[in-house]
């Protein structure tokens, strides 16, 4: 009874909402429990299986949207930056030098502690 | 209580795990012999899994944990190229991101998932450290100088330096994207075979052209130093933007597209591998020239994937003031959980070096009551020979043309086989080599094939006068010992093994034995696999490439099997479809 009475706000706003809301809010559930629901009762199953890849091929395009956007905004904007500033991390000029060595600048935290990091 | 430090080397390609105890190398195995899937580069855990069980131990048991590379660095690299080459890097940004914040950022939490419940530190060191440390730690100097070449690691593409005690000092490098790993790559792909795998191919296939394009890359693809230091032309190659090694540029240079796999090759791509070959070996020549003058030292110890090219280690061996080489058997990344590992506890923890190391075979064994077992499940029909028969009635049936799978001992680590997971045949028969590329190993018919020879008669038979353990080094074979056509390539070349009773024992026997039948103390050793299969690891994978294939017959263990009394193998699938051509 209390739970009822707690979930009855929740319930009014939910009512409230617009049509198109409602439904993907439904989807969005019908989704979720499925999604247990395979994972209590029928995780090696082939349906699971494919359900899985259907939802892996939604992961995939909008992690290419969001990397998209990712790419032609934060890497373009500092690609501009360092093109107006001539600069070229790769170092890919070729005007003569005696050498191209280049001098292994041992990590100044040491070795020892150099090695409990990942840079 | 002894020490136990595990490295770990993946994400990349050829993934893999090491053990030390007390910093002896108790076990190193690639993951690919494990997954079955060659050049595995997924987190090494069944490797993990074999060394902690050959240790017999727990992840709970360890001392520390040691990565082959530090991420965050290859990271940076990674960003500041895609800033750079901005717009081009577009699609290569899209496929590796995802991979990137998927697992590669995270690998102290991975191996943490994977040794639940280890709680102790997880350390890094620098990629071309660990490939330093994999030579140099192992070696037998007590000083010496240390050239890493490959493909590229964080930054670094080539590095030299000094090892001296338990202490490695790296002075310089080449930076990325000037790479000498990734020219050969380059060309790898523009031959039609497959990058990071079949660069061994381009060196097999060069000695069939001639370098007529040498004087040309020389002077425009890469600009070349006197001391070894080296830049590209991007303008010919893709692979620091793109998801190709070389663009339209590189195509024009070579009047052409790159050639499609698995079609005919000509003259051209001959030509091509062989000018290819020369600059490379052109450039580590001038690298180990320059090296000896800034060090002074005459001991030389190289690794990373640059260090697997046995022709450009001959010339290294025969032409510059470097008196000892030491390349060991997995130099590429693979090696890098050794070397890491022996980093962590001979470097930074000061602790004295073991012994070098004189063999390969520190993979998984099985016992002989297990291959009994798992031949009976088969209904295998089988003799078992004494270890002193063994040797004399393998040698007897390879002197009469048959060929041989050879199964025996621990695997070994690295690419080669060593006499451990080796096919066997014999090298006076100039039909064999086709019919092992064509019948047994179902590869391209250029392919070499290379010899084992007994360690005291190998400078009798070739022009060589130090040991090549591991498939190492490539030699001529001498004058009036040209009896051996399926061993020696066309330029009279090989690319030999020596193999000593000390390590070898019962190898060390077929060959002597071989000797004594035949007068000729070589065999065939190729790896005992098909195209594109990893080495086989368990007598499971060894039965099963018997049988698929026209192997005569199979040794395991002391168990000796003729082809010809065994049943048919039923299988629901065409087994070539397993396997992705290299």
């Amino acid at each position: 009874m209390t739970v009822l009475l707690l979930l009855a706000p929740i319930g009014q706003k939910i009512a409230a909402w617009p049509t198109h809301r409602k439904i993907l809010f439904s989807v969005a559930v019908v989704v979720f429990l499925t999604e247990l629901a395979f994972r209590r009762f029928a995780p090696g199953s082939r349906a699971y299986a494919q359900w899985t890849r259907v939802f892996q091929a939604v992961g995939k395009f909008w992690t290419g949207i969001i990397l998209s956007v990712v790419y032609f905004v934060s890497v373009a904007a500092v690609s501009g930056f360092m093109r107006l500033l001539r600069r070229d991390p790769l170092d890919r000029k070729l005007d003569r030098e005696p050498t191209w060595w280049r001098r292994h600048d041992p990590n100044p935290l040491g070795p020892q502690a150099a090695a409990r990091h990942q840079f | 209580m002894p020490t136990h430090v595990l490295g770990i080397s993946c994400y990349y390609h050829d993934s893999a795990a090491a053990l030390l105890r007390d910093g002896v190398v108790v076990a190193a195995c690639q993951e690919e012999r494990l997954s079955r899937k060659k050049h595995d580069s997924d987190f090494p855990s069944r490797a993990v899994k074999y060394v902690l069980r050959e240790a017999g131990i727990g992840p709970e048991q360890l001392d520390a944990v040691g990565f082959y590379d530090k991420p965050l660095l290859k990271f940076e690299r990674m960003l500041t190229t895609y800033i750079a080459t901005f717009p081009r890097s577009f699609g290569s940004f899209r496929k590796a991101m995802p991979l990137w914040i998927h697992e590669k950022l995270w690998v102290p939490s991975l191996i943490r998932k994977e040794l639940k419940p280890y709680k102790g530190p997880i350390l890094f060191a620098e990629h071309h450290m660990s490939h330093a440390a994999s030579c140099f730690l192992v070696s037998p100097f007590e000083e010496a100088a240390i050239l890493t070449v490959d493909g590229v690691g964080e930054w670094a593409t080539a590095s030299f330096g000094v090892g001296k005690g338990t202490d490695i000092t790296l002075f310089k490098e080449i930076r990325f994207p000037h790479s000498l790993g990734l020219l050969y790559s380059a060309f790898t792909y523009y031959l039609g075979f497959k990058v990071n795998s079949a660069e061994y191919k381009v060196m097999g296939l060069a000695p069939y052209g001639k370098p007529v394009h040498f004087d040309r890359i020389m002077n425009e693809m890469i600009h070349l130093n006197e001391d070894g230091s080296f830049k590209l032309d991007m303008k010919y190659f893709s692979y620091d933007y793109g998801l190709t090694m070389t663009n339209g540029q590189f195509n024009e240079f070579f009047g052409g597209p790159p050639r499609k796999p698995e079609t005919w090759m000509t003259e051209r791509e001959f030509d091509i591998a062989a000018s290819v070959q020369k600059v490379c070996e052109e450039v580590v020549l001038r690298m180990v020239n320059y090296i000896h003058k800034e060090t002074g030292l005459t001991n030389l110890c190289m690794a990373g994937g640059v260090a697997l090219n046995c022709v450009a280690n001959g010339r290294v061996i025969r032409e510059t003031p470097m008196k000892n080489l030491f390349v060991q058997p997995a130099a590429g990344d693979a090696g890098g959980a050794v070397g890491v590992a022996h980093y962590l506890y001979n470097t930074l923890e000061k602790q004295p070096r073991g012994k070098a190391w004189t063999h390969a075979y520190l993979g998984p064994e099985y016992k002989d009551a297990e291959i009994k077992e798992y031949l009976d499940g088969q209904g295998a029909k089988y003799r078992k020979l004494s270890a002193a028969e063994l040797p004399r009635e393998t040698a007897r049936i390879l002197s009469e043309g048959n060929v041989v799978g050879w199964y025996q001992g621990r695997m070994e680590f690295g690419p080669r086989a060593l006499g451990g997971r080796s096919i066997l045949a014999d090298p006076r028969d100039p039909k064999m080599r086709d019919t092992l590329n064509m019948k047994i190993k179902f590869r391209e018919g250029f392919r070499p094939f290379a010899p084992s020879v007994l360690a005291d008669k190998a400078s009798e038979w070739f022009d060589i006068d130090c040991d090549s353990p591991y498939m190492l080094l490539v030699a001529q074979v001498r004058e009036g010992k040209k009896v051996i056509p399926s061993v020696t390539h066309v330029d009279g070349s090989a690319r030999l093994q020596t193999v000593t009773r000390e390590e070898s024992p019962l190898y060390y026997d077929v060959i002597k034995a071989f000797g004594d039948i035949t007068g000729v103390p070589v065999i065939i050793n190729t790896s005992f696999n098909v195209r594109g299969e990893p080495i086989v690891c368990t007598p499971h994978d060894a039965y099963l490439c018997f049988m698929r294939t026209n192997m005569d017959h199979l040794v395991l263990g002391p168990y000796l099997l003729d082809k010809k009394e065994q049943p048919p193998l039923r299988e629901d699938v065409d087994w070539r479809t397993l396997f992705e051509l290299d």
